[in-house]
């Protein structure tokens, strides 16, 4: 197969600097191909592209190479003589951007934000090796934006739970990259939508960053994700027309229940009940039954909802609705762009 | 709030003006609070001598203080009364400006004057360094001059127009 690889490629396997790891293999076995093909003998856990594969993502000691990190960076500057102004702009730029790889793949455990934070509190009150100094302002204040009082630098948290977030965002959209591919193989169509805490229940074999992903939304505020996203519809192939949120706070389904119940549509898209001839529109619901006549006069009200809707051709998009002036609008920045 | 990150001020002033007007410096009052100082020692503000020295007598109401205030008050012809805190203090400051270029001059301004305050304070207590309060104006006229020059996009002019009429100044382009 590597053969294969390095003729269609161009490229070569470098055997020295590679290594073999075995799963569910004899140690025997291992050792001889390991030295047919003149690799090293590796073990789980490892790095791969700068992160830890195989290694407990719970564990303090494996986000301590993190830790390390932001240690050297302080460490190189030696900055006993920069001013407050200064370490302000150095903690925004490097000490803020340096777990920014981390903070965009692994669900940061709680002790290690807080680890963050204190290393970026005392080096923003002391400087390097300052010792123990006042932490004149309450960090939640530094953290404000510039134009709210604060000094604009990044809550770790937030950070974390919006890059996350775009984790799912990217599951919500339609395309198919080989690593969706792979998480639809494991669980199912039904990761690219929504799942609002206790929606749906994943297998027990799911992986911690997968769970980790599912019950973000846990933490804060509840369902703060699913609650913000919603369908624009445009030309409605792609949305279900009782089952997506796309008109009012909630999906038809669950505001219109008794409708729901009667129609013979349940799994219909929008598109397929709209009807649109000579600028007059119409909604062709179908029905189990004939509505009591009583309820015509509620399907009047479901119809005065729909009323004003427009179709048009291009395909639909999940939008995000920020909260003015809650914390995830800030988040919804970086998660959007 | 206060816009901090569009003042052309240097950022070490820019975050000692944050940190006074959020009331976190290290006056002797707030050192007392947090046991720096012990209780015993005395509080009094060092350019008056009578009060207590906490952040807003500093910067408002010390009788050098709103001396100082009233001489960059005069120089830049603008008139207000003494406030109840800083934040109204920065509001009034240049709240008669119209264009935003001299806000941002009379921003640089204030900043500067907190910044000399303190540094006076400072030299006071820990040099036995007096000087009198229209030295102290001179410095931040001096001060403003070469950070306007450098910082703010005004046609050169010289430290006497500066002292003269700054509005002036200010109000000619490149």
């Amino acid at each position: 197969m590597l053969k294969g690889f390095e003729m269609a490629s161009g490229l070569k396997v470098n055997f020295h600097k590679s290594s073999l790891i075995g799963v569910n293999v004899h140690r025997d076995f291992m050792e001889s191909t390991c030295r047919l093909l003149h690799c090293k003998d590796g073990s789980l856990p490892f790095n791969y592209l700068g992160l830890p594969v195989g290694a407990n993502l719970r564990k303090l000691a494996t986000l301590e190479p993190m830790l390390v990190n932001l240690r050297n960076g302080l460490d190189s500057w030696g900055t006993k003589y920069v001013s407050l102004g200064g370490r302000i702009v150095l903690l925004n730029s490097v000490l803020n951007a340096i777990p920014i790889f981390y903070l965009s793949f692994l669900k940061i455990p709680t002790k290690v934000v807080r680890k963050v934070i204190h290393i970026q509190r005392d080096f923003l009150w002391g400087g390097v090796r300052g010792g123990r100094k006042i932490c004149w302002v309450n960090w939640r204040r530094v953290c404000h934006p510039r134009c709210e009082g604060g000094l604009g630098v990044r809550d770790v948290k937030l950070v974390n739970l919006s890059l996350m977030a775009r984790w799912k965002w990217r599951l919500l959209h339609d395309d198919a990259p080989i690593w969706k591919v792979v998480l639809k193989e494991k669980y199912g169509d039904k990761i690219s939508g929504l799942h609002p805490i206790g929606g749906s229940r994943w297998p027990r074999f799911s992986s911690i960053w997968w769970n980790d992903l599912m019950t973000l939304e846990g933490g804060v505020g509840g369902n703060w994700f699913s609650n913000r996203v919603v369908r624009k519809v445009s030309n409605s192939r792609g949305t279900s027309f009782w089952k997506d949120r796309w008109i009012g706070e909630q999906p038809l389904a669950s505001i219109f229940l008794r409708f729901f119940n009667i129609s013979s549509s349940k799994e219909a898209k929008i598109g397929e009940l709209w009807n649109s001839h000579d600028g007059i529109v119409t909604w062709n619901i179908g029905w189990r039954r004939q509505p009591f006549l009583w309820e015509v006069a509620l399907i009047d009200n479901l119809l005065a909802l729909l009323e004003g809707v427009l179709l048009g051709e291009e395909d639909d998009k999940w939008i995000w609705l920020p909260e003015d002036g809650g914390i995830f609008f800030r988040l919804a920045l970086l998660i959007e762009c | 709030m206060v816009t901090f990150g569009r003042a052309p001020t240097p950022s070490k002033v820019v975050a000692f003006s944050w940190m006074a007007l959020l009331d976190r410096i290290p006056t002797r009052s707030n050192l007392a609070l947090c046991r720096v100082i012990p209780q015993e020692e005395p509080r009094s503000c060092i350019m008056c001598g009578q009060e207590e020295e906490t952040t807003i007598h500093l910067f408002l109401h010390c009788e050098v203080a709103s001396m100082f205030w009233r001489l960059l008050l005069d120089w830049l012809d603008v008139n207000f009364i003494t406030p109840q805190n800083l934040f109204i203090h920065f509001a009034c400051w240049s709240d008669e400006v119209n264009s935003r270029r001299v806000k941002k001059a009379f921003w640089l301004i204030w900043h500067a004057a907190l910044w000399s305050i303190w540094k006076e304070r400072n030299a006071r207590i820990f040099k036995n360094q007096f000087k009198d309060v229209d030295e102290v104006v001179d410095e931040v006229k001096a001060l403003t001059w070469c950070w306007a020059l450098s910082r703010l996009r005004i046609a050169s002019c010289l430290y006497y127009e500066w002292c003269w009429n700054p509005q002036e100044c200010l109000i000619q382009r490149h």
